[in-house]
């Protein structure tokens, strides 16, 4: 027998909300959703009464480099697993585990991993990779170890491309730096999303990315030219276009919330992507943690170095993101669900499958209380979150 | 989902009638939906004591019946519009061209069931349906095996329904075999249910219907996704429910 299941609540789709909605999970995937009074003649063996709840689009984070203690350079499947597992407890049912500047051999460890672990089946499903550098701009390197930064030659390209062997890619490069303009309209014939981050690119520069195909931006405003308004850098040059989707860490501390706004009203719904960018602290406990050879202080949501107080990165969940974008801009709910499910679905290309409750896409969905806290996750329609003993 | 369970029928039928005039007091231009049959007698019952009473007003209210036999005249005694004059209409100051049955003897029975949706509709639609369970699930005359899709439409009377009413009619011959009735849509259409079981011949299906799997094979099971049901119950009729 088909297995037809039915949750009540208020659903979460891409232009409304519907208040004590049905959605009709049959198998793996959406069957529907419907009023009570709108309902077709279906044998349910299961009703999942979930009401004063949200039902959300499970959420999908395209820039995620660990958690629980493990992160994506550890080269371990089993850091992978941990990091699935805190994407459920998000509410996140998609996300792109994602590489640091790091030596070839650690990258080609990191994503061999990945792939292995793709395999499996985590309770957050792996949707691919981003690799954010090494060919990025030592001016503008953040966190990334510039000892590893450098610019993309042939010989590289097709040693990732061979380990990638089609795994989904998204790479965040700095277009400005030596030759990898040159590389932009290579990548995207591979199929790799090409975001420009970690870059000192002026106004024309970045245009010039984005003609060769680049249309994406990591973490906006973080480790970017300065915003000026006589060389729009760049910042600028991503506003201004219509096409390029943006990331935003919506923290609070990252990006001050005026700037979140600027962004958000500026690009729309459909170009925001609300990512964490966070750490293998996230998810841990309150306190110091070693870091290679540094101490950092866990507090709350900061994350700093333990002698000069310097932000460290992102602890954020994703879940909280949407909570804080919800406060800070006064948007309705489905759009800001949408920048954390159905516009980075549309960055990589998975939206006929993922992104929104719409009948016939996965039935992978978060159910969150009125405070965007996880009560529930699904993914393909199975409960993962919390797991069942 | 709220459930009252009651001590007995009387309280039962206080209770729902109390729920009537709330919603009545609350809105006096309500439309309500209406049953017959043996449970909701002592609801009517006290529902008159109330507008007697003086505390509730159906001046303003409408009324439709969830169904009626096809077949029968509107004056034979076992009609729905009999029963519903003797229990109620009689009694209270419902006003006349505010209450509505479907009639038993139409030329075309599949435009009366359509004038009868379009005027549910037009009226702003039911703020209160009152419902009953019959013991194969049947809510009005939606058999097992309805789909939830129908509105108001012509209904086959099952053969346990029809024997059960056969007394009633003096032999089995004599039973409609049709009714017209309000559709699984029209009843989750509206704004709110209250449904209605009494004693422990309903035990069995009330559990069934309420915490049982969703299917057509128990039609009274698709009030589960009504978002505003509350379901009144003496204590033998809510014997099987958990809690």
């Amino acid at each position: 027998m088909m297995k037809v299941r039915v949750i009540r609540g208020n659903l979460i789709l891409p232009d409304r909300v519907i208040e004590d909605g049905l959605l009709v999970i049959k198998d793996e995937k959406i069957e529907g959703v419907y009023r009570p009074e709108e309902l077709p003649s279906l044998d349910f063996v299961e009703f999942i009464d979930r009401r004063n709840h949200w039902i959300s689009p499970g959420l999908i984070d395209v820039h995620l480099h660990g958690a629980l203690g493990k992160e994506v350079m550890d080269g371990e499947v089993e850091s992978l697993r941990q990091m699935a597992s805190h994407q459920a407890a998000c509410g996140v049912t998609g996300f792109f585990p994602t590489t640091l500047t790091a030596s070839l051999e650690a990258m080609t460890a990191a994503i061999e991993a990945v792939k292995e672990a793709k395999k499996e089946n985590l309770p957050s499903e792996i949707l691919g990779i981003h690799l954010e550098g090494p060919f990025v701009s030592l001016k503008r390197k953040g966190a990334q170890d510039p000892k590893h930064i450098r610019e993309i030659n042939d010989q590289e390209l097709e040693r990732l491309t061979e380990s990638l062997n089609g795994l989904k890619t998204l790479i965040t490069i700095a277009p400005e730096a030596g030759r990898n303009l040159d590389y932009i309209k290579k990548m995207t014939e591979l199929g790799w999303v090409v975001s420009i981050g970690h870059s000192d690119a002026t106004y024309d520069e970045a245009r010039k990315a984005i003609e060769a195909g680049s249309n994406h931006a990591t973490h906006l405003f973080n480790a970017w030219r300065e915003f000026h308004h006589r060389e729009p850098g760049g910042i600028g040059a991503v506003l201004d276009n219509d096409r390029v989707f943006v990331e935003l860490i919506a923290d609070g501390i990252h990006v001050h919330p005026c700037f979140i706004r600027l962004a958000v009203f500026r690009k729309g719904k459909d170009r925001v992507c609300l990512i964490t960018d966070s750490l293998k602290e996230t998810g841990l406990p309150d306190g110091t943690y070693a870091w290679g050879g540094l101490e950092v202080v866990l507090k709350g949501n900061e994350i700093r170095l333990k002698d000069s107080g310097v932000l460290a990165g992102s602890v954020l969940h994703l879940n909280h993101g949407v909570k804080n974008v919800l406060n800070w801009t006064g948007l309705t709910v489905p759009e800001v669900v949408s920048m954390a499910s159905l516009t980075p679905a549309k960055s990589v290309g998975l939206e006929a499958e993922l992104g929104s409750l719409e009948k016939g896409k996965l039935a992978n969905l978060a159910v969150f209380d009125q405070n965007f806290e996880t009560v529930e996750t699904y993914l393909r329609g199975r409960r993962v979150y919390p797991e069942r003993k | 989902m709220n459930l009252l369970i009651t001590a007995d029928y009387r309280e039962l039928s206080q209770a729902a009638g109390q729920l009537v005039a709330q919603a009545l007091l609350h809105d006096p231009d309500a439309v309500l939906a209406l049953p017959t049959g043996e449970t909701p007698k002592g609801m009517y019952e006290a529902l008159i004591r109330l507008y007697q009473e003086g505390l509730v007003d159906f001046s303003r209210a409408t009324a439709f019946n969830l169904d009626e036999y096809l077949d029968i005249p509107p004056d034979h005694p076992q009609s729905f519009s009999a029963y519903m004059r003797r229990y109620l209409w009689d009694h209270v100051n419902l006003a006349k061209d505010k209450v509505h049955i479907p009639a038993s003897l139409p030329e075309d029975p599949e435009a009366e069931c359509i004038r009868y949706e379009e005027l549910i509709r037009k009226s702003g639609g039911i703020n209160l349906a009152v419902l009953g369970i019959g013991e194969n699930g049947h809510i009005a005359f939606n058999e097992p095996g309805t789909l939830w899709e129908t509105p108001t439409h012509v209904a086959v009377l099952s053969q346990e329904t029809r024997e059960r009413e056969a007394q009633a009619f003096g032999r089995l011959e004599h039973v409609p075999t049709h009714a017209i009735t309000m559709g699984i849509k029209t009843i989750m259409r509206a704004r709110r249910v209250l449904l209605l079981a009494s004693g422990e011949e309903k035990a069995g299906i009330l559990a069934r219907a309420l915490s049982g799997p969703i299917t057509i094979d128990v039609p009274a099971s698709i009030l589960q996704l009504h978002p505003n049901l509350t379901v009144v119950a003496d204590r033998a009729a809510a014997r099987g429910l958990a809690g």
